[in-house]
């Protein structure tokens, strides 16, 4: 849910009993929980886990952007079906796909939505008044609210598919594949791995500050307490990454950028990849033909 | 890889590395070394003794040729350290001197456990199948197969260690420079590393290894040098006469003195692990 | 702020990679000139940063939490190539591996925030910095300054994106992506961001800088050279008189609006956001104007005066907005959406009828309302009775939407808490504490 609220252009509610120190850590702990289930999930021996990364980004590309071409709402219904299935092969659980896509941003972009369903002109579904208010919801607005909504969903539904059944470093090795260069490549991988540090580091300070904190504190401490704590991590940075660089230099870093990896295409990888390009052809197709 | 030959015979002969008056300070203001004269050889298991501040670090930084002495000139494998720094043949001096750093999460860079330890290999130019076999060979020294593919945030504090001397080990390094190994670590996995760092050189290899844990030092080291907080060298020796000098490790800041008081009768004593004085 | 996937077309999407590639291309070869063989390191550790500061809740004034992006903080100590990059980093993490905003939205997201954000921000604090010692509080202030409009104009770039969807891609009228127009999408992105997400980046760019000035200068002073050795050195250089600084973004801003008015109005001066200007009647304007400022001039220190401590800033802050809003009249079918619908169809060729009631929708308690009395909207009365009627609606709007949302907080905070004797505003305000 942080990832939906977050949309709303970082303005969450206030909640009184849950302070920011609270929504922070619990934003850091479910953000390291979420990357230590997706790594061992993505290593569990699924169906999509056993395919070559690089196809499976590339179909994973397709998909998405199939999903963003469908302007129908069975075209996207196809989509969703087949993900549904790879997912049940894949042995990803079904309660935690279906929740951790519908709970997010299609729930969000839902309520967004929610407004223009009445007001988009044309016929009407049904139309209640209630004194002066009108509640009449338009048949062409719910129809592209339902279709914005599916569109969303199945977008969240392949890159979440795509990422539980991936490890991040084939991920990242697989951006090879679509010439995205070695050194962005390197510079992602090294940020991912840096990147639990800090958060631990953060949630350390966090929590020693909440098991200290005891009296009233105002708003202007609070926001002089954070920068401080946000400059500390900064000089740490800037230390860390002299330290890596040595480290680097200490095997024999030259400059020039190589990973090392092993994928191998087998026929069933191809298989994937043809079948994620007819469904999509085809999810696109019906919404061209059909209206 | 003719060069490789060439380079430990050359050195076969003569010392490893060669310090003459060696000195470090940090941007001109705190001095780390000082006036550091050493002789290394090849197959020494040298162990640098010293309290926190006393440059051991720093001088492993120098032995490895990334950072380069502010004064006094250091040689190694008949190379000139300052140049190695500089950026001249790091390549080649990096898979003959491998530095395991403190702190494994700097040493561990990479996404995974595996591209750590390809990382090395792979600077030098080498085919996947040889970059694979190198691989495969360090982790299996280090009995950690298991979590090539882990990523590093995963992974324990033992098994971060481990894996950072198996990023070392794939470079095939005839000297290994290990930084407070056994620092930060359970009992009982300070002991399987000090086991495998047994296993390092008994493979012929030439370790060099700064602690400031006095009960590790006889079972990792034939040869103890010892660094004062200033910097300098104070005592070299074999372990037995280092440990045996109370009043060296005194001054070395390594143990310390306290007063007792029995009753009305009060002495004072060295306090370290070897004293059955205090339960350890 | 972060866009997901199937708010934009695919084609938008794409095209939004027209501009970040190159700009990818350049910054990394900028970066990799000034920093060698460092730059990765370096560059992956402040993505893991700027990724961490997005993390932090930060408590606005008000009783909200925003986040901060850095990307101005960042361009600050790095310069805005390398800032670029790291937030860009950061951002395709959070694409790929957590789900925040979308993979093929991933080139819109990184335009916004890690490109325009970084150089509005970074181009402002240099503007309003102008050559002042580097140690200086006028930099720090200049920092906070650059990131709350760095943001800004990243949210308005948002809007923007967003709300050209339903003008470009509809069928059978029904919008299919992000279905609201310009008109909606830009106010709601700004309003939502000038009173929150900005505040904050620009409090945590300013205290941060404050806070890098006192405790590690150096990072300010020496690592500027090895970054950008031509740039302000930490010495006094060329000093820019604050009015110059006026007058240019005084200036930049009537530009960006003419622009914006001649795009709106269909490249007719005449006709500037879409509106006939001939019909509108300068005398009662004027007058109009000159009632709006006495309201102002006897409100806004009220309301400051009246208003608990925790939320005067934002509370007078609601009430100037309400006092100014009724300026929109001026400009019939552009602040609020009343233009014809014939004149919207034309420009826009999807359309609205509704349109003017979502737009009631976000700027509800401030306009769309007038007081069912005679004196406020008879027809013809003059511009400046309807004025005041909308201050007055939009006042008491504030007042009861307000009051109900206290008296709910109240209510659910009662219910959910017993602690007995912890008062509802002595609660929030305790937030430090473990609850």
């Amino acid at each position: 849910m942080t990832a939906a609220a977050r949309n709303i252009g970082g303005r969450r509610a206030h909640d009184g009993r849950i302070g920011w120190l609270e929504q922070t850590v619990g934003g850091i702990t479910a953000n390291i929980e979420h990357a230590i289930f997706t790594e061992r999930h993505a290593r569990s021996a699924g169906w999509l886990q056993r395919r070559d990364p690089r196809l499976k980004v590339v179909s994973g590309l397709v998909a998405i952007l199939a999903a963003s071409l469908a302007t129908s709402v069975v075209g996207l219904g196809v989509l969703y079906v087949g993900t549904l299935a790879v997912a049940a092969a894949s042995r990803v659980p079904f309660g935690f796909f279906v929740k951790r896509v519908w709970l997010g941003i299609p729930f969000f972009a839902g309520i967004v939505v929610v407004p223009a369903i009445f007001f988009v002109p044309g016929p009407r579904l049904f139309d209640i008044g209630i004194g002066a208010v009108h509640l009449a919801p338009s048949i062409n607005g719910l129809f592209g609210a339902i279709l914005f909504v599916s569109r969303v969903a199945v977008s969240v539904s392949v890159a979440v598919l795509l990422v539980v059944t991936t490890p991040w470093a084939d991920v990242l090795k697989s951006l090879r594949a679509l010439r995205v260069p070695q050194v962005f490549v390197l510079v992602l991988a090294m940020t991912y791995r840096y990147l639990f540090l800090f958060l631990h580091t953060a949630n350390g300070i966090l929590l020693a500050r909440k098991s200290r904190v005891v009296g009233r504190s105002t708003g202007g401490e609070q926001r002089r307490w954070i920068t401080g704590t946000m400059g500390n991590l900064m000089s740490r940075a800037f230390k860390m990454s002299g330290d890596v660089y040595s480290a680097m230099l200490a095997r024999g870093f030259g400059g020039e950028v190589r990973t090392y990896s092993t994928y191998r295409a087998g026929w069933l990888d191809w298989a994937m990849l043809a079948s994620t390009l007819i469904v999509a052809v085809v999810a696109v197709a019906v919404g061209n033909f059909a209206s | 890889m003719p060069e490789i030959g060439v380079t430990s015979e050359s050195v076969a002969a003569g010392p490893l590395f060669e310090l003459r008056g060696v000195g470090y300070s940090y941007s001109g203001r705190r001095v780390a070394l000082d006036g550091i004269d050493l002789v290394i050889r090849p197959g020494e298991r040298i162990v640098l003794l010293g309290a926190n501040g006393s440059g051991k670090s720093t001088l492993l930084k120098l032995l490895d040729g990334i950072v380069a002495p502010t004064s006094g000139a250091i040689t190694a494998l008949g190379r000139d350290v300052a140049a190695v720094a500089a950026g001249e043949d790091s390549f080649q001096f990096h898979r003959e001197v491998g530095l395991v750093f403190q702190d494994p999460d700097i040493q561990l860079f990479s996404a995974t456990v595996m591209d750590d330890v390809a990382f090395g290999p792979l600077q030098l130019g080498l085919s996947a199948s040889e970059v694979g076999e190198r691989c495969a060979e360090a982790l299996a020294e280090m009995d950690i197969p298991h979590i090539a593919d882990r990523a590093p945030f995963e992974l324990s504090g033992g098994e971060k260690k481990r894996a950072a001397i198996a990023s070392v080990l794939s470079l095939r390094p005839q000297v290994i420079l290990l930084d407070e190994p056994t620092a930060s670590l359970d009992p009982r996995t300070k002991w399987v590393l000090v086991d495998l760092i047994q296993r390092l050189a008994a493979a012929g290899r030439t370790l060099i290894v700064a602690t400031h844990e006095l009960d590790v030092v006889p079972l990792i080291s034939d040869r103890v040098i010892v660094l004062s907080e200033g910097g300098r060298i104070v005592g070299d020796g074999t372990p037995d006469e280092i440990l045996g000098d109370r009043d060296l490790l005194v001054a070395a800041n390594l143990i310390h003195e306290h007063l007792h008081e029995h009753g009305v009768v009060a002495h004072s004593h060295p306090h370290d692990p070897e004293d059955g004085h205090h339960p350890a | 702020m972060h866009i997901p996937d199937g708010y934009l077309a695919p084609a938008v999407s794409l095209a939004l990679a027209v501009p970040t590639i190159p700009v990818w291309a350049v910054a990394t070869q900028k970066v990799k000139k000034v920093l060698n063989n460092r730059t990765v390191p370096l560059l992956a550790i402040f993505s893991a940063l700027s990724f961490t500061v997005m993390m932090f809740n930060v408590p606005v004034p008000g009783g909200t939490t925003a986040h901060a992006v850095g990307g101005t903080l960042i361009a600050v100590v790095l310069g805005p190539w390398a800032a670029a990059i790291a937030v860009s980093v950061a951002l395709i993490l959070q694409a790929l591996f957590f789900g925040d905003g979308g993979v093929l939205a991933i080139f819109a997201n990184c335009l916004n925030m890690a490109i325009i954000l970084p150089f509005v921000g970074y181009g402002t604090y240099r503007l309003v910095a102008a050559g002042s010692p580097i140690l200086s509080t006028r930099r720090a202030v200049a920092a906070g300054i650059g990131a709350y409009v760095g943001i800004t104009v990243a949210a308005l770039a948002v809007g923007i994106e967003l709300g050209i969807e339903p003008v470009l891609f509809s069928q059978n009228g029904h919008a299919l992506y992000s279905p609201y127009g310009l008109r909606e999408a830009i106010p709601a992105m700004l309003l939502a961001h000038a009173f929150g997400a900005s505040i904050v980046e620009g409090l945590v760019t300013g205290l941060g800088v404050a806070y890098l000035q006192r405790r590690h200068p150096e990072y300010l002073t020496s690592l500027r050279r090895i970054f950008a050795p031509e740039a302000a050195a930490d010495g006094v250089v060329a000093r820019r008189p604050l009015w110059q600084l006026v007058a240019a973004s005084v200036g930049a801003a009537a530009a960006a609006l003419a622009v914006v008015g001649l795009v709106e109005g269909g490249g007719d001066p005449g006709r500037m956001f879409g509106s006939d200007w001939a019909r509108v009647d300068w005398a009662a304007v004027a007058t109009m104007l000159l009632v709006t400022a006495v309201v102002g001039l006897i409100l806004i220190p009220v309301v400051y005066l009246v208003l608990p401590a925790r939320m005067k800033r934002i509370g007078t802050a609601f009430a100037a907005v309400a006092v100014v809003a009724p300026l929109g009249l001026v400009a019939p079918g552009f602040a609020y959406g009343e233009g014809s619908t014939a004149e919207v169809q034309s420009a826009f060729g999807y359309v609205p009828s509704g349109m003017r009631d979502v737009s009631g929708v976000f700027s509800a308690p401030l306009a769309g309302y007038n007081l069912p009395l005679p004196f406020f909207n008879e027809a013809n009365a003059p511009l400046w009775h309807a004025a005041l009627g909308y201050e007055l609606a939009g006042i008491v709007g504030m007042l009861v939407v307000g009051g109900a949302v206290f008296a709910i907080a109240t209510l659910l905070r009662r219910g959910f808490s017993n602690d007995a004797g912890t008062g509802g505003a002595a609660d929030r305000r305790s937030e430090g504490t473990v609850a």
